[in-house]
């Protein structure tokens, strides 16, 4: 059939965008089950199969779907969150370095952590845990909030936002620094293990919240599409489409407040997955929010999942916690980008 | 079409930019003319309703304040004075998005061959899936002007849109706009610093003067010797050629200058 000839054209920058994210669905297939075969148990691809399916011995089953499985689906999900939450942020912005911990969200989280933790702020031990989560996620949102009410007297400006943004991160690590200085040993112990960002500590409960969360987000943003991709155009340019910038400013501050408030009170602070999964999507998918932001979290989800496996391989035995292997191997690519898109000026 | 009445706006208070301003904008294309400073972009942001004037603008007497960003983007386009920031949509993409009211998942066929339609007509299709980051300042021009028209509004506005355009592109541009005005019925409000391409091309030119209009009406009425002393603070002469079409020779600013002292 002959197409017409604006398809014609149309079709040759789109078509390359739908082959990258099948192939990013089928790597991150492949990613999860290396992520379930690979542990300390030493269970062979079959006897994993096997577990998965229910067709195995109790021990193995519970490897699987009680240690494994959980961390293999959080890190799919926290990755798919971080990458849409950084995606939008550098897209609300106009600013390559933004991420989801732009308005002091992870600063906020630990400090919410560490209070529960250090101060020893107990209903019963059962809910310690739910607790810990509940106050960071509190404490996140409350920095977005202030952030949003300061920032409304200022009219949305963006560079007043990054700015407000670095001050609550800069409050809050002071706040959290005093209650590392008053401390015991044991407590900080625990706060610094919570701090790192981890998978391992997720449950099925948070897994199904995160799971909502993510869907109704990224269902909001996905309908959004066509605006957000216009506000890159800069906010004149927006405005005239007829484009409310501060209101979207305002409504993705919100949406990716709870997003990512949702993510680090479950998983900890996982750094530079949230600036890098939108700059690699970006570089491989252009600036069409419609792909975008379906390409930046694939590739979320894609790091963090390859992540967790080198996590659990790099030292034989031990599980490294997620955050650390992320910015290991995140900062050298960081610098990678940063010469790649300063290449030009000499 | 659009008129404002006793227009007052100021960046800061008690410093007004535009002093009760009423200016009716009733003709096919209307150039807004004046020295630097003298309110002609504030008076453009405030027919959008970007800033918060006081006094009123007019949509054939509907009050435009009424209307939200939307509902006025339907009726009309404003083209800022900057270009586009850097992002690396392709040109087929950025002309697309001037449909961004109607655009839905999936992208019409018809929506499609309207851009290149228009991609045609600025000769912009040999490069359509070319980055903006990647153009020059008046490759960017020409795209937000694509992405204008494909809008078909009833009026489009535009601030200095011959920025960063060189000679023959100014005149294809102005070439364009004439036939927009022929052929699709749009009308135009343009803020421009070159009186020449103004008095040759504007139907009605109107002459802003340190926020206050100065005079308003037809080329040849409008553009005189004292016009240039008055507003510009220049000494010049005016020429017509074989049309008829007035020109304007600045000769020297009525300004002594003396950076080194007197000579």
């Amino acid at each position: 059939m002959q197409l017409s000839p604006g398809k014609a054209l149309y079709s040759n920058i789109v078509s390359k965008k739908k082959y990258i994210i099948v192939f990013l669905i089928i790597a991150i297939v492949i990613s999860f089950i290396v992520n379930l075969f690979v542990g300390s148990a030493g269970l062979t691809l079959v006897e994993t199969i096997n577990a998965i399916f229910g067709d195995s011995s109790k021990i193995n089953r519970v490897i699987v779907w009680s240690i494994r499985m959980p961390v293999a689906i959080s890190a799919i999900l926290v990755g798919a969150a971080l990458g849409i939450g950084g995606c939008e942020m550098q897209t609300i912005l106009n600013n390559p370095m933004a991420s989801p911990y732009t308005l002091g969200i992870s600063s906020a989280a630990s400090f919410g952590a560490a209070l529960v933790i250090i101060l020893r702020i107990s209903i019963s031990p059962f809910f310690d845990n739910i607790l810990i989560s509940l106050s960071a996620f509190c404490f996140s949102i409350l920095a977005s909030f202030s952030i949003f009410t300061l920032s409304k007297r200022f009219g949305w400006d963006r560079g007043v936002l990054i700015l407000f943004g670095i001050a609550m991160s800069f409050l809050f690590n002071a706040l959290t620094t005093f209650l590392q200085f008053i401390a015991d040993q044991n407590d900080l112990q625990s706060f610094i293990f919570w701090s790192f960002g981890d998978l391992t500590k997720i449950n099925w409960t948070q897994i199904l919240i995160l799971f909502i969360v993510l869907i109704v987000i990224y269902t909001l943003f996905f309908k959004k599409s066509w605006h957000l991709t216009a506000v890159t155009l800069g906010d004149s340019a927006a405005l005239s489409l007829g484009i409310d910038v501060k209101k979207m400013r305002r409504t993705v501050i919100i949406m990716v407040a709870i997003l990512s408030a949702t993510s680090v009170s479950f998983a900890g602070t996982i750094g530079f997955v949230g600036i890098v999964a939108p700059h690699i999507a970006r570089m491989i998918g252009g600036e069409d929010q419609r792909f975008l932001l379906s390409i930046s979290a694939l590739v979320g989800a894609l790091m963090l999942s390859v992540a967790s496996t080198f996590g659990k391989t790099l030292v034989p035995g031990v599980i490294l916690p997620i955050g650390l292997v992320t910015s290991m191997v995140g900062i050298p690519f960081f610098i990678y980008l940063i010469l790649q898109h300063r290449g030009g000026m000499k | 079409m659009i008129r404002t009445e006793n227009l007052v706006f100021g960046y800061h208070k008690h410093v007004p930019v535009l002093k009760e301003l009423s200016v009716d904008f009733d003709a096919d294309l209307n150039v807004i003319i004046g020295p630097n400073a003298c309110g002609k972009s504030t008076l453009l942001k405030c027919l959008f309703g970007i800033l918060n004037y006081e006094g009123k603008v007019f949509w054939n007497n509907q009050d435009l304040s009424k209307l939200d960003f939307e509902e006025k983007a339907q009726l009309m386009a404003y083209l800022p004075q900057g270009d586009v920031e850097n992002t690396s949509l392709t040109i087929f993409e950025t002309v697309l998005l001037g449909k961004v009211a109607s655009l839905s998942w999936k992208v019409t066929d018809d929506q499609l061959d309207e851009v290149y339609n228009v991609l045609n007509t600025m000769n912009l299709l040999p490069i359509y899936d070319k980055k903006i980051n990647e153009l020059s300042g008046g490759q960017k021009k020409l795209v937000t002007i694509a992405q204008t028209l494909i809008r078909e509004p009833e009026l489009i506005i535009m601030d200095e849109p011959t920025n960063n355009l060189d000679i023959q592109k100014q005149l294809e541009l102005f070439d364009i706009i004439r036939q927009i005005i022929k052929h699709k019925k749009i009308k135009f409000i343009i803020v421009l610093h070159d009186i020449n391409v103004s008095t040759r091309y504007a139907d009605k030119i109107i002459v802003l003067n340190d926020g206050k209009k100065y005079a308003c009406g037809q080329p040849e009425e409008i553009i005189n010797v004292a016009m240039l002393k008055d507003v510009y603070g220049v000494h010049g002469k005016l020429v017509k050629d074989q049309n008829d079409t007035t020109f304007v020779v600045a000769e020297s600013s009525v300004n002594e200058i003396n950076l080194f002292g007197k000579e």
